[in-house]
């Protein structure tokens, strides 16, 4: 027989959501605690967002500084340029695009783009990255090619392929085989492997992965990648 | 052990040892914080972390993390060393914890253990059992049960994307999580 209020508990579990509370049995305390182990192995989950580190530093500077010799505001305002700084920066590395863009339109309010678009390198050139054999239809691969990791996927025989990097700070992206996914180890983030974002706890929008061109040259299966020798 | 954290930067001896320039003085190595802005930014990742692992839900994970710092941080005597404060925070986080789930469950659901053998400069645990305790509770299920916890714990799937993964109903889904979260108890309490 299943439990309301346990199942209830357990379903706020996995979607992190704050559980409500009820008289448990030890069976039921049994089984939370058990489904606390599994939710708590999620890659990521337990790092704190952003936007509570920030706000408890708020809190705690509240509470903690007296106001008139020392100034909580500019302490706050120095770690909150720090954390913003170190975000940005790494995704910007992530993007490869420049950092002062990347930093200039984290602080800028409105959300950012949904779109990831598709890779265009101003050198780019056809770059093998898997044998036509190794790639038969439904088959998904990983590959890293030059300055491009990424997983390439021939689905109903058309071949696509998105980057492997997460667009939040940077972190190589795993494949769940099962669910078609590509999730994040860091904190978590789903994409699917158009690229698009299945599910996330960040704080900020997180954008498309991009996509890569790819093609199928003589039973070759090419991406569209930079030269990395400059 | 203990008799060491309790005199500690909160036993309020401290500050005698030589008054007040010794406040002034501002950490210039990594073994002690000079300041609180220095004990949080070191340690909020821990605790954060430390804190989810026992809860399994961000909401009461953040909650519970600012009980820590708030009922922390306002005692502290700085500058202080990195394991005196540590052994505090832990110290903290276990009666935080217990609180919590006295007042939700009415069970110790989860608990931060004291280690008697635990040197007071030792680092907090880094949660990182959570995921190799895991592994072994999914390891030791059938194949179905094994599948369902993973869909929806470790790859975020609903229900009914679970569902569509195994090529079952949406109700013989949450049948077999409930049955495999079951199974799964049993293991686990076996473990221990």
């Amino acid at each position: 027989m299943i439990v309301r209020s346990l199942t209830r508990y357990i379903e706020d579990l996995i979607r992190s959501r704050r559980p409500r509370r009820f008289k448990a049995s030890e069976d039921e305390a049994a089984m939370i605690r058990t489904a606390i182990t599994l939710r708590a192995a999620r890659p990521g989950s337990g790092e704190p967002t952003d936007e509570f580190v920030a706000s408890l530093h708020r809190k705690l500077a509240a509470e903690l500084e007296p106001p008139p010799d020392r100034r909580p505001a500019a302490a706050r305002r120095t770690f909150l340029r720090t954390a913003a700084a170190a975000g940005g920066a790494a995704a910007a590395v992530a993007a490869g695009a420049g950092i002062d863009h990347v930093v200039s339109s984290r602080t800028a309010p409105g959300p950012a783009p949904a779109a990831g678009g598709t890779l265009t390198p101003s050198h780019g050139t056809w770059l093998t990255v898997a044998y036509s054999s190794d790639l038969p239809d439904g088959a998904v691969r990983p590959f890293t090619v030059g300055a491009v990791t990424g997983f390439i996927e021939r689905a109903d025989g058309q071949l696509r392929a998105v980057s492997g990097i997460c667009t939040h700070q940077g972190c190589r992206l795993a494949f769940a085989a099962r669910s078609a996914r590509l999730v994040c180890p860091c904190h978590g983030a789903t994409f699917a492997l158009d690229g698009t974002v299945l599910t996330h706890r960040l704080p900020v929008p997180l954008e498309a992965l991009p996509r890569i061109e790819v093609r199928e040259v003589g039973g070759a299966v090419q991406v569209y990648a930079p030269l990395t020798d400059l | 052990m203990a008799a060491r954290r309790q005199s500690g930067p909160w036993g309020g001896q401290r500050a005698g040892a030589g008054g007040a320039p010794v406040t002034r003085l501002r950490a210039v190595d990594s073994e002690s914080y000079a300041d609180w802005d220095a004990v949080y930014r070191d340690n909020i990742g821990l605790v954060h972390r430390l804190m989810f692992a026992k809860v399994g839900n961000r909401p009461d994970a953040e909650d519970l993390t600012t009980e820590v710092f708030l009922a922390a941080l306002r005692p502290l005597r700085l500058p202080a060393s990195v394991g005196e404060v540590r052994a505090y925070l832990l110290a903290t986080a276990r009666t935080v914890l217990a609180r919590h789930w006295a007042r939700t469950l009415g069970h110790q659901v989860t608990s931060l253990t004291e280690d008697p053998e635990q040197a007071p400069a030792a680092p907090l645990p880094e949660p990182t059992a959570a995921p190799e305790r895991a592994r072994q509770i999914l390891a030791a299920l059938p194949d179905r049960y094994r599948q369902i916890l993973q869909l929806r714990f470790l790859e975020a799937c609903t229900v009914a994307e679970a569902a569509q993964v195994l090529g079952i109903s949406v109700a013989n889904a949450k049948v077999l999580q409930h049955r495999a979260m079951r199974r799964a108890a049993d293991v686990a309490a076996g473990l221990e």
